[in-house]
C-alpha cells in the first residue's frame, strides 16, 4: 500500500488536481516524490496545470472536471463513468485516455492504468507534456508491479520528451 | 382522504372462521344420549383440528403470496440514452425517432415533460427526469438546433444559455419476464396521487378503512342485488378480497374458493397494515392483456395506456384506469372506447359524488377524449437478439430467477438509431440481392454486428433479417468459416517483423503445393483461378491472393498465425493446419467484430461489451462494466495493417464498396467467401465505428454469393445511413511515409508512374530506387 501510495503521488504530481482516497487505516497517500511515506498526509490539490488543449469540447471539459471532483472525494466508479461518458464524445482525446489512466492508477489497477496511459499516448503526438504525464503514469504502474526495469525506461522516456521542450 | 392504518389486530379470523365450521345449531336427538354425545364431541373437536390447520395453511399461502410475489419484478433492459452537445452528428429525424420511441408527444409547446414541439431544424424539449447509474438526471426543457446533419446549437428553452450536455431518458428496449409473464412497474403508495387511491376506495371499497377484510353488508347487498337480478350483477368484495383474488389468478366461482378467500382476506387484515394491502393492491390489479404479458398494477398499466408514469395522469386518467378494474377486457380502452368512455364518466360523477372532485371539474373532465396513446408500447422486446446477448451476458453474473423478479435494471449500450439502421440495412439489401434470383427467394439469412470502435461498445446487433423476432440469432450462434476474414492476422504476423516485411515487400504468388500431416498434399489456388506473380504485400492482401498469402504464412508458421488470432481477441481453440490460414476457422459474427475491434483501436484489446451498468431496484449499483483496454500490438504495425485494408477498400476486393458511400471516408475492411460461396463476409471500420455482416443460408447452402456481392452491400448499406466519422486521424508517431513502386516494391518518387505513398516503420523503408516511368514531378516539370 506504501509503493502503492508513493506511486500514486509520483503520477499526481504531473496530472493536477486528483485525490486519492483515504484508507481507514493506512497512512494517506502523500503528494510530493520528495517528502517521505510517513510524513503528514495532506494531499495538496494543485491548480490544474495545463488544462484540456483547445479542442475539448465543453461537454467534455465539463465532465473531465466532474469527473476529477469525484476522483478526489474518492468515487472511483462515479469518476470513471464521467469519464467513458467523455470518451463516447470525443473517443479521440487523449486528456480523457490520460484520466482513465490516472483513475486506474488511484484505484490500484496498475495494469490498466499502464494500458490506458499508452492508449492516451497513442493519441498524443504533438503534446509532449501529456506524453511525459503518461509515461509516468506508466513508471509508476510498472513499479508498482515489480517492473523496476521497465519504469526505469518509462522514466527514460519522460525524461527525454521533457529533455526536448 | 386521510389514510387510517388500521387499528385492529385481533384475531378475528381464526375465532370467525371456527365460528363457522362450528355445527353448533343442531340438536341432539333421541335416547342415543351419551355414546352418541361423545362421538359428536371427538366429532367437533376433529374438525376444530383440521379447521384449525386449514386456516394454518391458508395463513401461510396468503402470507407467502403477500411476502414474496409482491416484489417479483421483471428486469427492466434500457438503451444507452441520448447524449445532446453541440456538434454532435444527428439529425432533426434522428431526434424525433428517439423521442417517438421514448413516447414524447408532439406537442405545440414543449412544457410537461415527456413532450415536444418541432418546427422545421428546430425541436424543444421538455425532458423527463432520470436516475442514471451515475447520477441524476434532471428534467428540462431544451432548444435544440440542428444544421449540416448535426446538433449546431443547444440551449436551455427558457432562458436562452447555451447547455454544454444534456441526455434523455434511456429507451426501454426490454424486460426479462417471469416464467408466468406477469408484467408491473412497482409503485410506493407515497408516489400515488391521492385523487387515484381516494377514486379506487370510493368505487371499490368505501368501507376500506373499516373493515376487517370482508364486509359482510357489501355482501349481503350483493346477495340481494343478484337475487333480483337473478344472475351475478354486483360483487360484494373488497379490496382486501381482490387483492387475495388477484394472487391466485382464478376466475373461479365456486363457493369453496369465495370461502377461501374471505378467509385470506381475514388473515391478511390481521397480519398488515391498510396502507400495506392498499399499496399491494395497487401493484397486483389485473388491468389489462397484451399478448401473453399481463398487465399488472397501475404502475405499469399508466404506462400501457398512457405512455405516461401515474403520478403525471389527469382526474379523467385516473377514472378510466380505476373504472376498469371491473373488466380490463370488457372495458379495454383500445378496443372497446365507447363502453370505456361510460365507465370512466360513471366513475367521475362517483368520485364528484363523494366530494374528490369539484363537479365542474368532474363534467369538464367528463369532457375530454380517452387520451390513450393508439399502440401500447411493446412488452415484447423490440431487440431480442441484442437482449439475447445481454442476458448471456448478465447469465454468467445472476440467477435467471434474480433477473426476472429482482427489479434490475439494465444499462446497456444498444444505440436504437444505428440498430434501425442495421435492420434497414439488412433488409433492404436481402431483397434487392434476391430480386435478381429466384432460387435464393427468401433464403438468405444475414448477421450484423456494429461496435464503437474505442470503447468495444456493442451498439447494434442484428441476428436474422426479421429482426423483431427472437429465434436463432446468427449473430452470436451462426459459427461459420471465416474464410478470408482471416487473412489480416496472417499479413499482422508478418508486419510484426519489420526487418524481413513491410508493406512493400514482394510476395510470391506463384504455385503451391504443401504436404499435410496426413500426407496428403495442399494445393490452394486463387479465388480467379490464376497466379498472379511477385506481388507486394499490401496488394496481395488487397486483392486477397490465397496461394501468396498460403505460401506468407507457411513462412511465418501457422502456430504464430493463431498466436495472432489469439492476440487479436479469438477466444477459441484452433488447430494450426495450413487450412487455417484461407479461413477454416469457424466464428460467429459476434467473435470477428471482437477481431477487428483490436485492429480498429489500434492493437489495444478491448473486451466487446453490451452492458454499462446494472442496479437494483433501489438504483443502488450492482456491478458496472467499466472499459479496460490491453495492448496487445504496437500501434504502428497496427497501422501499416490498417493502410493495406483501406487498400482493399479502394484497389482491392471492397472496390465496389465506393459506389455506396463516400470514398472520403477512407474505410478499411476486408471481404470474406467460404467454399462454393456459403459464406459471405465483410469487416470494415471507419474512425468511430466498426461493423461485421454476413449473409448465408441456415442450410448452409451455397448463396452464389461473394464477400463483395453479398455482405458487403449490407455493411455500405450501414455505412451510408450512418456517416460515421472517416478514418484518416495522423498516423501514430514513429510512422514514415515514403513513395513506392508497387510493382518492384523499391523507393520510388512523387510523379513516377505508378507510385504510392505507403507508410513504413523507421528504416523498414526500401532503400534502392526504383526506375521513374514516367519521370518525377520535377523531372517533367523541367521538360
Amino acid at each position: 500500500m506504501r509503493v502503492l501510495a508513493l506511486l500514486l503521488s509520483t503520477s499526481l504530481l504531473g496530472a493536477c488536481a486528483v485525490q486519492t482516497p483515504q484508507p481507514r487505516s493506512e497512512p494517506p497517500p502523500v503528494v510530493d516524490r520528495s517528502t517521505t511515506v510517513d510524513e503528514a498526509p495532506t494531499v495538496t490539490a494543485r491548480a490544474p496545470a495545463r488544462t484540456a488543449p483547445a479542442e475539448t469540447a465543453p461537454a467534455v471539459q465539463g465532465l473531465l472536471a466532474e469527473a476529477m471532483g469525484a476522483a478526489r472525494d474518492g468515487d472511483l466508479r462515479q469518476a470513471l463513468a464521467l469519464l467513458e461518458r467523455a470518451q463516447r464524445i470525443e473517443p479521440r482525446n487523449p486528456l480523457v485516455w490520460n484520466r482513465l489512466a490516472l483513475v486506474r492508477l488511484q484505484e490500484g489497477d496498475l495494469a490498466q492504468a499502464e494500458s490506458l496511459a499508452l492508449r492516451s499516448n497513442s493519441y498524443a503526438a504533438g503534446q509532449p507534456d501529456l506524453q511525459v504525464r503518461n509515461w509516468r503514469i506508466i513508471a509508476d504502474a510498472r513499479r508498482g508491479r515489480g517492473d523496476d526495469a521497465g519504469a526505469r525506461q518509462a522514466e527514460g522516456e519522460a525524461r527525454s520528451l521533457s529533455a526536448d521542450r | 382522504m386521510a389514510r387510517k392504518p388500521s387499528s385492529s389486530r385481533r384475531p378475528a379470523a381464526a375465532r370467525k372462521t371456527r365460528a363457522k365450521r362450528k355445527p353448533g345449531k343442531r340438536k341432539t336427538r333421541g335416547r342415543g344420549g351419551r355414546a352418541l354425545r361423545r362421538l359428536f364431541a371427538y366429532g367437533l373437536l376433529g374438525l376444530l383440528v383440521v379447521g384449525a390447520g386449514y386456516v394454518a395453511y391458508l395463513d401461510f399461502e396468503i402470507r407467502g403470496q403477500f411476502e414474496g410475489r409482491r416484489w417479483e419484478l421483471p428486469a427492466r433492459v434500457y438503451a444507452r440514452p441520448l447524449e445532446l452537445y453541440a456538434g454532435r452528428q444527428l439529425t432533426a429525424d434522428d431526434l424525433q425517432y428517439e423521442l417517438k420511441l421514448l413516447g414524447y408527444r408532439p406537442v405545440r409547446r414543449a412544457q410537461q415533460g415527456g413532450t415536444f414541439a418541432r418546427d422545421g431544424q428546430t425541436l424543444e424539449l421538455a425532458t423527463r427526469a432520470f436516475q442514471f447509474w451515475d447520477g441524476p438526471e434532471q428534467a428540462r426543457r431544451l432548444r435544440v438546433g440542428f444544421s449540416g446533419g448535426q446538433v449546431a446549437s443547444l440551449a436551455d428553452a427558457q432562458s436562452g444559455r447555451d447547455v454544454a450536455l444534456a441526455r434523455l431518458d434511456p429507451v426501454l428496449v426490454g424486460s426479462i419476464y417471469p416464467a408466468h409473464n406477469e408484467d408491473r412497474i412497482l409503485v410506493r403508495l407515497e408516489d400515488v396521487p391521492e385523487t387515484l387511491t381516494d377514486a379506487l376506495i370510493a368505487v371499490e371499497d368505501r368501507q376500506f378503512y373499516d373493515h376487517h377484510g370482508i364486509a359482510p353488508s357489501a355482501v349481503a347487498r350483493a346477495v340481494w342485488a343478484n337475487l333480483r337480478a337473478g344472475r351475478t350483477v354486483q360483487g360484494g368484495s373488497t379490496i382486501t378480497q381482490q387483492l387475495v383474488k388477484n394472487f391466485f389468478l382464478t376466475s373461479e366461482r365456486t363457493l369453496r374458493r369465495k370461502l377461501n378467500e374471505a378467509v385470506m382476506a381475514l388473515l391478511l387484515e390481521w397480519h398488515y397494515d391498510k396502507n400495506a394491502i392498499l399499496e399491494a393492491y395497487l401493484n397486483e390489479v389485473y388491468l389489462g392483456q397484451d399478448g401473453r404479458r399481463s398487465i399488472n398494477g397501475f404502475g405499469l398499466a399508466s404506462q400501457f395506456y398512457f405512455q405516461r408514469p401515474l403520478s403525471q395522469l389527469r382526474a379523467h386518467e385516473v377514472a378510466l384506469l380505476v373504472g376498469m378494474i371491473k373488466g380490463p377486457s370488457y372495458y379495454d380502452p383500445r378496443r372497446h372506447p365507447e363502453r370505456a368512455r361510460q365507465r370512466r364518466d360513471l366513475v367521475l360523477s362517483v368520485m364528484a359524488e363523494q366530494g374528490l372532485v369539484e363537479a365542474p371539474a368532474a363534467a369538464a373532465a367528463q369532457r375530454q377524449a380517452l387520451g390513450v396513446s393508439t399502440t401500447p408500447p411493446s412488452g415484447a422486446t423490440l431487440y431480442p437478439n441484442f437482449v439475447d446477448l445481454v442476458r448471456r451476458q448478465l447469465r454468467s453474473e445472476y440467477r435467471d430467477e434474480d433477473l426476472s423478479s429482482e427489479g434490475l435494471q439494465i444499462f446497456t449500450t444498444l444505440d436504437p438509431l444505428m440498430q434501425r439502421q442495421a435492420e434497414e440495412a439488412v433488409e433492404r439489401q436481402l431483397r434487392a440481392i434476391e430480386a435478381g434470383r429466384t432460387e435464393q427467394k427468401g433464403q438468405l439469412q444475414s448477421a450484423v454486428v456494429a461496435v464503437r470502435t474505442g470503447s468495444g461498445e456493442v451498439v447494434a446487433l442484428v441476428g436474422g433479417r426479421d429482426g423483431r423476432y427472437a429465434g436463432f440469432n446468427r449473430a452470436l450462434d451462426a459459427v461459420r468459416p471465416i474464410g478470408s476474414l482471416v487473412k489480416p492476422a496472417v499479413y499482422l504476423t508478418a508486419l510484426q517483423r519489420p526487418q524481413h516485411y513491410t508493406l512493400a515487400t514482394l510476395l510470391d504468388d506463384g504455385p503451391l503445393a504443401v504436404r499435410n500431416h496426413d500426407g496428403s498434399l495442399w494445393e490452394p489456388g486463387n479465388y480467379d483461378h490464376r497466379f498472379h506473380g511477385r506481388v507486394p504485400l499490401a496488394l496481395a492482401l488487397a486483392h486477397s491472393y490465397n496461394v501468396s498469402t498460403a505460401r506468407l504464412g507457411m513462412e511465418l508458421g501457422v502456430e504464430q498465425v493463431v498466436k495472432t488470432l489469439e492476440g487479436l481477441g479469438m477466444d477459441r481453440s484452433v488447430k494450426p493446419y495450413p487450412s487455417v490460414l484461407l479461413g477454416s476457422v469457424n466464428l460467429s459474427p459476434l467473435e470477428v467484430a471482437q477481431l477487428y475491434q483490436t485492429v480498429a483501436a489500434g492493437g489495444f484489446r478491448t473486451p466487446l461489451r453490451s452492458i454499462r451498468a446494472v442496479l437494483d431496484a433501489e438504483g443502488q449499483a450492482l456491478s458496472s462494466y467499466p472499459l479496460t483496454v490491453q495492448r496487445a500490438f504496437d500501434e504502428t504495425t497496427i497501422h501499416l495493417l490498417t493502410r493495406a485494408l483501406q487498400l482493399a477498400v479502394s484497389d482491392g476486393t471492397g472496390a465496389g464498396l465506393y459506389a455506396m458511400v463516400s470514398p472520403s471516408l477512407r474505410v478499411a475492411g476486408k471481404t470474406g467467401t467460404t467454399d462454393d460461396t456459403r459464406d459471405s463476409w465483410f469487416a470494415g471500420f471507419t474512425e468511430d465505428y466498426l461493423a461485421v455482416a454476413w449473409i448465408g443460408r441456415d442450410d448452409n447452402r451455397p448463396t452464389g454469393l461473394s464477400g463483395s456481392t453479398g455482405a458487403l452491400r449490407v455493411w455500405g448499406a450501414l455505412a451510408a445511413a450512418v456517416q460515421p466519422t472517416p478514418l484518416d486521424a495522423p498516423p501514430p508517431g514513429g510512422i514514415e511515409s515514403v513513395w513506392v513502386d508497387p510493382a518492384t516494391g523499391l523507393r520510388s518518387e512523387e510523379g513516377c508512374e505508378g507510385a504510392v505513398r505507403w507508410p513504413f516503420l523507421p528504416g523498414s523503408a526500401p532503400a534502392a530506387g526504383a526506375e521513374c516511368r514516367g519521370g518525377s514531378w520535377l523531372q517533367r516539370l523541367l521538360r
